[in-house]
Protein backbone atom coordinates (compact mmCIF):
# COMPACT_ATOMS: atom_id res chain seq x y z
CA UNK A 1 0.00 0.00 0.00
CA UNK A 2 1.78 3.10 -1.59
CA UNK A 3 0.20 6.13 0.85
CA UNK A 4 1.67 4.00 3.91
CA UNK A 5 4.88 3.73 2.41
CA UNK A 6 5.32 7.41 1.83
CA UNK A 7 5.02 7.77 5.62
CA UNK A 8 8.14 10.01 6.45
CA UNK A 9 9.50 8.19 9.80
CA UNK A 10 8.51 11.18 12.48
CA UNK A 11 8.55 10.03 16.21
CA UNK A 12 6.00 13.23 17.01
CA UNK A 13 3.01 11.60 14.93
CA UNK A 14 1.51 7.91 15.88
CA UNK A 15 -0.76 8.85 13.38
CA UNK A 16 -0.61 5.87 10.73
CA UNK A 17 -2.65 7.28 8.09
CA UNK A 18 -5.93 9.98 7.62
CA UNK A 19 -9.16 9.29 5.72
CA UNK A 20 -11.89 11.47 5.14
CA UNK A 21 -15.01 9.20 3.17
CA UNK A 22 -18.41 11.04 1.83
CA UNK A 23 -21.46 8.97 0.98
CA UNK A 24 -23.55 9.83 -1.92
CA UNK A 25 -26.71 7.98 -3.27
CA UNK A 26 -28.63 8.59 -6.81
CA UNK A 27 -31.88 10.24 -5.80
CA UNK A 28 -35.08 7.97 -5.96
CA UNK A 29 -33.10 4.88 -6.71
CA UNK A 30 -33.61 2.39 -4.43
CA UNK A 31 -30.65 1.85 -2.37
CA UNK A 32 -27.81 -1.08 -2.39
CA UNK A 33 -29.37 -3.76 -0.52
CA UNK A 34 -32.53 -3.44 -2.07
CA UNK A 35 -30.93 -3.17 -5.35
CA UNK A 36 -31.08 -6.25 -7.74
CA UNK A 37 -27.47 -7.99 -9.50
CA UNK A 38 -28.55 -6.50 -12.92
CA UNK A 39 -29.74 -2.90 -12.15
CA UNK A 40 -26.48 -2.62 -9.73
CA UNK A 41 -23.93 -3.47 -12.14
CA UNK A 42 -26.74 -0.94 -14.38
CA UNK A 43 -25.60 1.70 -11.46
CA UNK A 44 -21.74 1.18 -11.66
CA UNK A 45 -21.87 1.71 -15.37
CA UNK A 46 -23.76 4.77 -14.40
CA UNK A 47 -21.27 5.54 -11.97
CA UNK A 48 -18.27 4.79 -14.10
CA UNK A 49 -19.96 7.10 -16.64
CA UNK A 50 -20.09 9.98 -14.17
CA UNK A 51 -16.09 9.64 -13.11
CA UNK A 52 -14.37 8.92 -16.35
CA UNK A 53 -16.21 11.51 -18.57
CA UNK A 54 -13.77 13.58 -16.67
CA UNK A 55 -10.67 12.67 -18.82
CA UNK A 56 -8.59 15.01 -16.95
CA UNK A 57 -9.51 13.90 -13.58
CA UNK A 58 -9.66 10.32 -13.97
CA UNK A 59 -6.85 9.74 -16.51
CA UNK A 60 -4.98 7.27 -13.74
CA UNK A 61 -7.98 5.37 -12.14
CA UNK A 62 -9.02 2.18 -12.51
CA UNK A 63 -12.41 0.21 -12.07
CA UNK A 64 -12.21 -3.21 -10.28
CA UNK A 65 -15.57 -4.90 -10.85
CA UNK A 66 -15.98 -7.42 -7.41
CA UNK A 67 -17.59 -9.84 -8.93
CA UNK A 68 -15.07 -10.43 -11.67
CA UNK A 69 -13.16 -10.73 -8.80
CA UNK A 70 -11.78 -14.45 -6.27
CA UNK A 71 -12.62 -14.35 -2.98
CA UNK A 72 -9.00 -13.90 -1.77
CA UNK A 73 -8.17 -11.47 -3.91
CA UNK A 74 -11.24 -9.43 -2.97
CA UNK A 75 -10.03 -9.87 0.82
CA UNK A 76 -6.54 -9.12 -0.16
CA UNK A 77 -8.33 -5.48 -1.55
CA UNK A 78 -9.89 -5.08 1.90
CA UNK A 79 -6.64 -5.70 3.57
CA UNK A 80 -4.98 -2.92 2.18
CA UNK A 81 -7.54 -0.66 3.81
CA UNK A 82 -9.20 0.26 -0.08
CA UNK A 83 -12.57 -1.32 0.44
CA UNK A 84 -14.77 -2.34 3.00
CA UNK A 85 -16.53 -5.73 4.41
CA UNK A 86 -19.51 -4.26 3.63
CA UNK A 87 -18.74 -3.61 -0.39
CA UNK A 88 -17.77 -7.63 -0.28
CA UNK A 89 -20.96 -8.42 0.98
CA UNK A 90 -22.68 -6.96 -2.53
CA UNK A 91 -19.81 -8.41 -4.13
CA UNK A 92 -22.58 -9.82 -7.01
CA UNK A 93 -23.08 -6.01 -7.87
CA UNK A 94 -20.52 -3.57 -6.32
CA UNK A 95 -17.10 -2.50 -8.07
CA UNK A 96 -14.71 0.53 -6.83
CA UNK A 97 -12.59 2.88 -8.86
CA UNK A 98 -9.05 3.49 -7.37
CA UNK A 99 -5.76 5.48 -8.24
CA UNK A 100 -2.35 3.84 -8.58
CA UNK A 101 -1.11 5.22 -5.28
CA UNK A 102 -4.70 4.24 -3.94
CA UNK A 103 -5.15 7.20 -2.31
CA UNK A 104 -8.68 7.41 -3.35
CA UNK A 105 -11.22 4.92 -3.58
CA UNK A 106 -14.52 5.00 -5.14
CA UNK A 107 -16.63 2.70 -3.37
CA UNK A 108 -19.77 1.69 -5.96
CA UNK A 109 -23.11 -0.22 -4.38
CA UNK A 110 -21.26 -0.65 -0.64
CA UNK A 111 -24.26 0.52 2.25
CA UNK A 112 -25.07 3.54 0.16
CA UNK A 113 -24.49 4.11 -4.22
CA UNK A 114 -21.37 5.68 -3.71
CA UNK A 115 -18.86 6.69 -1.21
CA UNK A 116 -15.73 8.39 -1.73
CA UNK A 117 -13.08 7.80 0.10
CA UNK A 118 -9.50 9.58 0.51
CA UNK A 119 -6.90 7.82 2.24
CA UNK A 120 -3.76 9.74 3.01
CA UNK A 121 -0.46 9.12 4.82
CA UNK A 122 0.56 10.38 8.31
CA UNK A 123 -2.28 13.02 9.90
CA UNK A 124 -3.51 14.73 7.09
CA UNK A 125 -7.34 15.20 7.35
CA UNK A 126 -7.81 18.24 5.34
CA UNK A 127 -5.98 17.72 2.22
CA UNK A 128 -8.38 14.21 2.06
CA UNK A 129 -10.97 15.99 3.34
CA UNK A 130 -10.21 18.66 -0.41
CA UNK A 131 -10.11 15.62 -2.64
CA UNK A 132 -12.89 13.88 -1.36
CA UNK A 133 -14.49 17.27 -2.04
CA UNK A 134 -13.62 17.85 -5.25
CA UNK A 135 -14.22 14.17 -6.62
CA UNK A 136 -17.83 14.80 -5.11
CA UNK A 137 -18.59 18.01 -7.28
CA UNK A 138 -17.48 16.27 -10.15
CA UNK A 139 -19.76 13.36 -9.60
CA UNK A 140 -22.67 16.04 -8.51
CA UNK A 141 -22.18 17.73 -12.02
CA UNK A 142 -24.18 14.86 -14.25
CA UNK A 143 -25.85 12.47 -11.42
CA UNK A 144 -28.63 13.62 -9.32
CA UNK A 145 -27.88 12.90 -5.17
CA UNK A 146 -30.46 12.28 -2.82
CA UNK A 147 -30.04 15.31 -0.82
CA UNK A 148 -32.72 17.71 1.26
CA UNK A 149 -32.63 20.94 2.63
CA UNK A 150 -33.23 20.06 6.21
CA UNK A 151 -31.42 16.40 6.34
CA UNK A 152 -28.40 17.10 3.86
CA UNK A 153 -27.49 14.31 1.89
CA UNK A 154 -29.58 10.74 2.62
CA UNK A 155 -28.10 7.82 2.89
CA UNK A 156 -29.48 4.01 3.39
CA UNK A 157 -28.63 4.11 7.27
CA UNK A 158 -29.97 7.72 8.97
CA UNK A 159 -26.71 7.41 10.70
CA UNK A 160 -24.76 8.94 8.52
CA UNK A 161 -27.45 11.69 7.40
CA UNK A 162 -26.59 15.46 6.53
CA UNK A 163 -23.15 15.84 5.42
CA UNK A 164 -22.47 12.14 5.04
CA UNK A 165 -18.94 12.71 6.11
CA UNK A 166 -16.73 9.89 8.10
CA UNK A 167 -13.15 11.28 8.77
CA UNK A 168 -11.00 8.69 10.75
CA UNK A 169 -7.66 8.14 11.85
CA UNK A 170 -5.31 5.05 12.60
CA UNK A 171 -3.22 5.63 15.59
CA UNK A 172 -0.87 3.46 17.49
CA UNK A 173 -1.49 3.78 21.10
CA UNK A 174 0.80 0.92 22.90
CA UNK A 175 1.31 2.56 26.15
CA UNK A 176 -2.70 3.54 26.65
CA UNK A 177 -3.55 0.44 26.41
CA UNK A 178 -0.90 -1.01 28.54
CA UNK A 179 -2.23 1.22 31.47
CA UNK A 180 -5.82 -0.42 30.83
CA UNK A 181 -6.69 3.24 30.24
CA UNK A 182 -8.26 2.60 26.69
CA UNK A 183 -12.08 2.65 28.85
CA UNK A 184 -11.61 6.19 29.64
CA UNK A 185 -10.72 7.43 26.04
CA UNK A 186 -13.47 5.12 25.22
CA UNK A 187 -15.88 6.79 27.33
CA UNK A 188 -14.92 10.01 26.53
CA UNK A 189 -14.53 9.60 22.82
CA UNK A 190 -18.34 8.56 23.10
CA UNK A 191 -19.42 11.42 25.22
CA UNK A 192 -17.99 13.48 22.42
CA UNK A 193 -19.72 12.44 19.55
CA UNK A 194 -16.94 9.88 18.22
CA UNK A 195 -16.46 6.36 17.96
CA UNK A 196 -12.96 4.49 18.41
CA UNK A 197 -12.66 0.79 16.34
CA UNK A 198 -10.27 -1.88 15.37
CA UNK A 199 -7.66 -1.98 12.74
CA UNK A 200 -9.89 -2.43 10.64
CA UNK A 201 -13.00 -0.17 11.25
CA UNK A 202 -16.51 -1.21 12.02
CA UNK A 203 -17.23 -4.33 13.60
CA UNK A 204 -13.46 -5.56 13.92
CA UNK A 205 -10.90 -6.60 16.37
CA UNK A 206 -8.53 -4.09 18.03
CA UNK A 207 -4.86 -5.74 17.11
CA UNK A 208 -1.49 -4.68 17.54
CA UNK A 209 -2.46 -1.79 19.29
CA UNK A 210 -3.76 0.18 16.26
CA UNK A 211 -7.32 2.45 16.71
CA UNK A 212 -9.31 3.78 14.51
CA UNK A 213 -11.17 6.96 15.79
CA UNK A 214 -13.39 8.63 13.93
CA UNK A 215 -16.77 11.02 14.19
CA UNK A 216 -20.02 10.10 14.57
CA UNK A 217 -22.11 12.81 14.71
CA UNK A 218 -23.16 13.97 10.68
CA UNK A 219 -26.46 16.14 11.00
CA UNK A 220 -26.28 20.02 12.37
CA UNK A 221 -22.53 20.07 12.06
CA UNK A 222 -20.68 21.46 8.95
CA UNK A 223 -17.54 19.20 7.49
CA UNK A 224 -15.03 21.43 8.72
CA UNK A 225 -16.83 21.22 12.50
CA UNK A 226 -16.75 17.85 12.04
CA UNK A 227 -12.60 17.33 10.71
CA UNK A 228 -11.95 20.29 13.61
CA UNK A 229 -13.45 18.08 16.49
CA UNK A 230 -11.57 15.05 15.38
CA UNK A 231 -8.65 16.39 15.64
CA UNK A 232 -8.66 18.09 18.33
CA UNK A 233 -9.79 14.83 20.26
CA UNK A 234 -6.61 13.30 18.36
CA UNK A 235 -4.33 15.74 19.77
CA UNK A 236 -4.98 14.96 22.83
CA UNK A 237 -4.80 11.33 22.79
CA UNK A 238 -1.34 11.73 21.20
CA UNK A 239 -0.30 14.24 23.92
CA UNK A 240 -1.64 11.51 26.28
CA UNK A 241 0.30 8.70 24.43
CA UNK A 242 3.31 10.31 24.62
CA UNK A 243 2.70 11.66 27.87
CA UNK A 244 2.44 7.65 29.16
CA UNK A 245 5.25 6.97 27.43
CA UNK A 246 7.48 9.32 29.14
CA UNK A 247 6.30 8.32 32.35
CA UNK A 248 6.82 4.56 31.25
CA UNK A 249 10.10 4.97 29.88
CA UNK A 250 11.12 6.98 32.89
CA UNK A 251 10.23 4.25 35.58
CA UNK A 252 10.91 0.84 33.43
CA UNK A 253 13.62 1.79 31.31
CA UNK A 254 14.53 -1.50 30.92
CA UNK A 255 11.21 -3.53 30.85
CA UNK A 256 10.29 -1.65 27.89
CA UNK A 257 13.67 -1.64 26.23
CA UNK A 258 13.48 -5.79 26.86
CA UNK A 259 10.00 -6.02 25.19
CA UNK A 260 10.90 -3.77 22.15
CA UNK A 261 14.47 -5.81 21.25
CA UNK A 262 12.75 -9.16 22.44
CA UNK A 263 10.19 -8.07 19.54
CA UNK A 264 12.52 -7.94 17.10
CA UNK A 265 14.45 -10.68 17.84
CA UNK A 266 11.26 -13.01 17.40
CA UNK A 267 10.39 -11.20 14.25
CA UNK A 268 14.21 -11.41 12.87
CA UNK A 269 14.14 -15.01 13.66
CA UNK A 270 10.84 -16.75 14.34
CA UNK A 271 9.89 -19.84 11.68
CA UNK A 272 6.38 -19.64 12.17
CA UNK A 273 4.26 -16.46 12.87
CA UNK A 274 0.31 -16.45 13.13
CA UNK A 275 -1.18 -12.99 12.33
CA UNK A 276 -1.96 -11.83 15.89
CA UNK A 277 1.49 -12.76 17.16
CA UNK A 278 2.83 -11.02 14.30
CA UNK A 279 0.65 -7.68 14.21
CA UNK A 280 1.29 -7.83 18.77
CA UNK A 281 5.30 -7.86 18.50
CA UNK A 282 5.26 -5.38 14.99
CA UNK A 283 3.32 -3.05 17.84
CA UNK A 284 6.00 -3.46 20.12
CA UNK A 285 8.84 -2.86 17.60
CA UNK A 286 6.61 0.25 16.19
CA UNK A 287 6.80 1.31 19.56
CA UNK A 288 10.73 1.34 19.79
CA UNK A 289 11.29 2.77 17.08
CA UNK A 290 8.43 5.79 17.29
CA UNK A 291 10.74 6.25 21.43
CA UNK A 292 13.89 6.14 19.13
CA UNK A 293 15.09 3.24 21.26
CA UNK A 294 15.65 1.45 17.58
CA UNK A 295 17.14 2.88 14.74
CA UNK A 296 18.14 -0.42 13.11
CA UNK A 297 14.10 -0.46 11.58
CA UNK A 298 12.35 2.00 10.08
CA UNK A 299 8.39 3.17 10.45
CA UNK A 300 8.03 2.56 6.56
CA UNK A 301 9.08 -1.37 6.93
CA UNK A 302 6.84 -1.63 9.20
CA UNK A 303 4.00 0.28 7.49
CA UNK A 304 4.35 -2.26 4.91
CA UNK A 305 4.56 -5.31 6.76
CA UNK A 306 1.30 -4.28 8.48
CA UNK A 307 -0.70 -5.03 5.01
CA UNK A 308 1.68 -7.69 3.83
CA UNK A 309 1.61 -9.84 6.87
CA UNK A 310 -2.40 -10.36 6.48
CA UNK A 311 -3.39 -13.97 5.53
CA UNK A 312 -5.03 -13.05 2.24
CA UNK A 313 -2.74 -11.03 0.88
CA UNK A 314 0.10 -13.30 1.54
CA UNK A 315 -2.05 -16.32 -0.44
CA UNK A 316 -2.66 -13.87 -3.38
CA UNK A 317 1.36 -13.30 -3.55
CA UNK A 318 2.01 -17.20 -3.04
CA UNK A 319 0.18 -19.20 -5.19
CA UNK A 320 -3.16 -19.04 -3.45
CA UNK A 321 -1.79 -21.30 -0.54
CA UNK A 322 -4.53 -22.64 1.86
CA UNK A 323 -3.43 -23.84 5.16
CA UNK A 324 -2.85 -21.91 8.17
CA UNK A 325 0.58 -23.88 8.53
CA UNK A 326 1.71 -22.30 5.51
CA UNK A 327 0.85 -19.29 5.87
CA UNK A 328 2.30 -18.78 8.97
CA UNK A 329 5.57 -20.04 7.80
CA UNK A 330 5.44 -17.52 4.58
CA UNK A 331 4.90 -14.53 7.25
CA UNK A 332 8.01 -15.18 9.61
CA UNK A 333 9.65 -15.69 6.39
CA UNK A 334 8.29 -12.53 4.87
CA UNK A 335 9.16 -10.13 8.39
CA UNK A 336 12.53 -11.94 8.86
CA UNK A 337 13.61 -10.88 4.84
CA UNK A 338 11.94 -7.50 5.39
CA UNK A 339 13.61 -7.04 8.32
CA UNK A 340 17.11 -8.07 8.03
CA UNK A 341 17.41 -6.30 4.16
CA UNK A 342 16.55 -3.36 6.08
CA UNK A 343 19.25 -4.06 8.59
CA UNK A 344 22.12 -4.56 5.98
CA UNK A 345 20.79 -1.27 4.29
CA UNK A 346 21.48 0.41 7.01
CA UNK B 1 -26.97 -26.99 35.69
CA UNK B 2 -28.21 -24.13 38.83
CA UNK B 3 -25.70 -21.17 39.69
CA UNK B 4 -23.67 -22.56 42.19
CA UNK B 5 -23.81 -19.00 44.62
CA UNK B 6 -27.52 -18.40 44.18
CA UNK B 7 -28.82 -21.95 43.83
CA UNK B 8 -32.43 -20.55 42.37
CA UNK B 9 -31.49 -19.52 38.59
CA UNK B 10 -30.22 -21.54 35.62
CA UNK B 11 -26.43 -21.05 35.89
CA UNK B 12 -25.67 -19.45 32.43
CA UNK B 13 -21.63 -18.98 32.61
CA UNK B 14 -19.17 -21.41 32.94
CA UNK B 15 -16.18 -19.96 34.44
CA UNK B 16 -12.58 -21.83 34.59
CA UNK B 17 -9.82 -20.37 36.01
CA UNK B 18 -6.39 -21.27 37.14
CA UNK B 19 -4.91 -19.94 39.44
CA UNK B 20 -1.55 -20.87 40.85
CA UNK B 21 -1.79 -23.75 38.79
CA UNK B 22 -4.90 -25.40 40.16
CA UNK B 23 -8.11 -25.37 38.44
CA UNK B 24 -10.98 -24.02 39.42
CA UNK B 25 -14.66 -24.12 37.55
CA UNK B 26 -17.13 -22.10 38.51
CA UNK B 27 -21.37 -22.23 37.31
CA UNK B 28 -23.28 -19.33 37.76
CA UNK B 29 -25.97 -17.24 36.76
CA UNK B 30 -25.78 -13.37 34.88
CA UNK B 31 -26.19 -11.74 38.15
CA UNK B 32 -23.83 -14.39 40.59
CA UNK B 33 -21.67 -13.85 38.04
CA UNK B 34 -21.65 -10.33 37.81
CA UNK B 35 -21.70 -9.77 41.31
CA UNK B 36 -18.66 -11.25 41.64
CA UNK B 37 -17.14 -9.85 39.29
CA UNK B 38 -16.19 -12.90 37.15
CA UNK B 39 -17.31 -11.02 33.50
CA UNK B 40 -14.73 -8.50 32.55
CA UNK B 41 -16.77 -7.46 29.48
CA UNK B 42 -14.31 -5.18 27.91
CA UNK B 43 -11.37 -7.33 29.50
CA UNK B 44 -10.07 -7.67 26.14
CA UNK B 45 -11.53 -4.77 24.22
CA UNK B 46 -13.10 -6.73 22.02
CA UNK B 47 -14.81 -4.35 19.42
CA UNK B 48 -16.38 -6.78 17.47
CA UNK B 49 -19.64 -6.71 19.85
CA UNK B 50 -22.88 -7.20 18.99
CA UNK B 51 -23.87 -3.23 19.40
CA UNK B 52 -23.95 -2.19 16.02
CA UNK B 53 -25.38 1.61 14.97
CA UNK B 54 -28.03 -0.52 13.54
CA UNK B 55 -29.26 -2.55 16.31
CA UNK B 56 -29.36 0.64 18.48
CA UNK B 57 -31.24 2.44 15.94
CA UNK B 58 -33.79 -0.44 16.06
CA UNK B 59 -33.72 0.07 19.93
CA UNK B 60 -34.29 3.22 19.73
CA UNK B 61 -37.11 3.11 17.19
CA UNK B 62 -39.13 0.61 19.01
CA UNK B 63 -38.74 3.00 21.98
CA UNK B 64 -40.05 5.59 20.39
CA UNK B 65 -42.98 4.54 18.54
CA UNK B 66 -44.50 2.12 21.41
CA UNK B 67 -47.37 4.52 21.78
CA UNK B 68 -48.43 5.00 18.48
CA UNK B 69 -48.29 1.77 17.75
CA UNK B 70 -51.85 0.82 18.89
CA UNK B 71 -53.77 3.23 16.67
CA UNK B 72 -51.68 2.70 13.77
CA UNK B 73 -53.41 -0.41 12.15
CA UNK B 74 -52.20 -0.12 8.35
CA UNK B 75 -48.70 -0.52 7.29
CA UNK B 76 -46.89 2.67 6.30
CA UNK B 77 -44.99 1.91 3.30
CA UNK B 78 -42.76 4.43 0.63
CA UNK B 79 -44.40 5.49 -2.54
CA UNK B 80 -41.22 5.35 -4.36
CA UNK B 81 -39.85 2.09 -3.29
CA UNK B 82 -42.44 -0.25 -1.34
CA UNK B 83 -40.70 -0.57 1.59
CA UNK B 84 -42.48 -0.91 4.80
CA UNK B 85 -42.00 0.91 7.78
CA UNK B 86 -42.00 -2.11 9.67
CA UNK B 87 -39.01 -2.85 7.05
CA UNK B 88 -37.07 0.26 8.28
CA UNK B 89 -37.54 -0.90 11.91
CA UNK B 90 -36.50 -3.78 11.52
CA UNK B 91 -32.90 -3.40 9.52
CA UNK B 92 -32.30 0.67 10.35
CA UNK B 93 -31.47 0.93 6.76
CA UNK B 94 -33.98 2.89 4.68
CA UNK B 95 -34.87 1.43 0.59
CA UNK B 96 -34.60 4.75 -1.14
CA UNK B 97 -33.82 8.39 -0.60
CA UNK B 98 -38.13 9.04 -0.79
CA UNK B 99 -38.15 6.78 2.36
CA UNK B 100 -37.05 9.88 4.10
CA UNK B 101 -40.63 11.83 3.29
CA UNK B 102 -42.61 8.92 3.40
CA UNK B 103 -41.96 8.07 7.02
CA UNK B 104 -41.02 11.88 7.51
CA UNK B 105 -43.31 12.06 10.66
CA UNK B 106 -42.17 9.12 12.62
CA UNK B 107 -38.33 9.00 11.43
CA UNK B 108 -37.70 12.56 12.87
CA UNK B 109 -37.47 11.65 16.44
CA UNK B 110 -35.45 8.84 15.72
CA UNK B 111 -33.00 11.06 14.01
CA UNK B 112 -33.47 13.26 16.77
CA UNK B 113 -32.05 10.81 19.34
CA UNK B 114 -29.27 9.48 17.11
CA UNK B 115 -27.82 12.49 15.43
CA UNK B 116 -28.93 14.78 18.23
CA UNK B 117 -29.44 18.57 15.96
CA UNK B 118 -32.34 18.20 13.25
CA UNK B 119 -31.00 20.21 10.52
CA UNK B 120 -28.48 19.78 7.83
CA UNK B 121 -25.95 22.80 8.13
CA UNK B 122 -22.85 21.57 5.81
CA UNK B 123 -22.20 21.09 2.05
CA UNK B 124 -24.57 22.10 -0.54
CA UNK B 125 -24.60 20.29 -3.52
CA UNK B 126 -23.16 23.61 -6.32
CA UNK B 127 -25.63 22.30 -9.38
CA UNK B 128 -28.56 20.77 -7.72
CA UNK B 129 -29.04 22.90 -4.19
CA UNK B 130 -28.68 26.22 -6.01
CA UNK B 131 -31.97 27.49 -5.45
CA UNK B 132 -31.16 26.51 -1.80
CA UNK B 133 -27.95 28.52 -2.02
CA UNK B 134 -29.63 31.86 -3.34
CA UNK B 135 -32.40 31.24 -0.56
CA UNK B 136 -30.14 31.28 2.26
CA UNK B 137 -27.57 33.81 0.51
CA UNK B 138 -30.56 35.95 0.09
CA UNK B 139 -32.15 35.26 3.72
CA UNK B 140 -28.50 36.13 5.07
CA UNK B 141 -28.38 39.76 2.53
CA UNK B 142 -31.84 40.36 4.37
CA UNK B 143 -30.52 40.47 7.57
CA UNK B 144 -27.52 42.61 6.78
CA UNK B 145 -30.11 44.96 4.97
CA UNK B 146 -32.30 45.72 8.19
CA UNK B 147 -29.23 46.05 10.01
CA UNK B 148 -27.90 48.14 7.24
CA UNK B 149 -31.43 50.73 7.69
CA UNK B 150 -31.28 50.60 11.40
CA UNK B 151 -27.73 51.75 11.91
CA UNK B 152 -29.09 54.56 8.97
CA UNK B 153 -26.24 53.68 6.28
CA UNK B 154 -28.54 53.92 3.24
CA UNK B 155 -25.60 54.08 0.69
CA UNK B 156 -24.71 50.40 2.30
CA UNK B 157 -28.35 49.46 2.14
CA UNK B 158 -29.26 50.28 -1.47
CA UNK B 159 -25.82 48.09 -2.57
CA UNK B 160 -27.30 45.39 -0.36
CA UNK B 161 -30.78 45.51 -1.79
CA UNK B 162 -29.25 45.64 -5.27
CA UNK B 163 -27.45 42.00 -4.71
CA UNK B 164 -30.66 40.97 -3.89
CA UNK B 165 -32.32 41.89 -6.35
CA UNK B 166 -29.59 40.28 -8.77
CA UNK B 167 -29.89 36.74 -7.54
CA UNK B 168 -33.73 36.69 -7.87
CA UNK B 169 -33.45 37.88 -11.26
CA UNK B 170 -31.11 35.34 -11.94
CA UNK B 171 -32.89 32.48 -10.85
Amino acid sequence: MEEINNIQPNSDSLVLTSRVRLARNIDKIVFPHKLSDSDGKDLVKMVEDAFYCNDEYSKDYETIRLWEQDKITQRSYFERHLISNNIINNSKKSAFIYNKDETVCLMINEEDHLRIQCINPGYNLDDAFEVANKIDDIFEETLNFAFNEEYGFLTSCPTNIGTALRASVMIHLPVITLNHKMQGVIYALSQLGMTIRGLYGEGSKVSGNIYQISNQITLGITEEEALNNLKTVVNQIVNQENIAREVAYKNYKYEIEDRVYRASGVLKSAILLSTQECLKLLSDVRMGCEMGIIEDINIQTLNDLLIEIQPATIQRNNGKIKSSKSINLIRADLVKNKLKINYKNK
Amino acid sequence: MLCEKCKKNEAAYHITKIVDNSKQELNLCEKCAKDLGELNFMGNLDMSSPFSFQNIICGIMEYINQPNEIQKSYELSCTNCGTTYSEFKKTGYFGCSECYSSFACDIEPVIKRVQGNVRHIGKIPKRQGINIINKNEIHELKTKLQKAIEREEYEIAAEIRDKIKKIQSDK
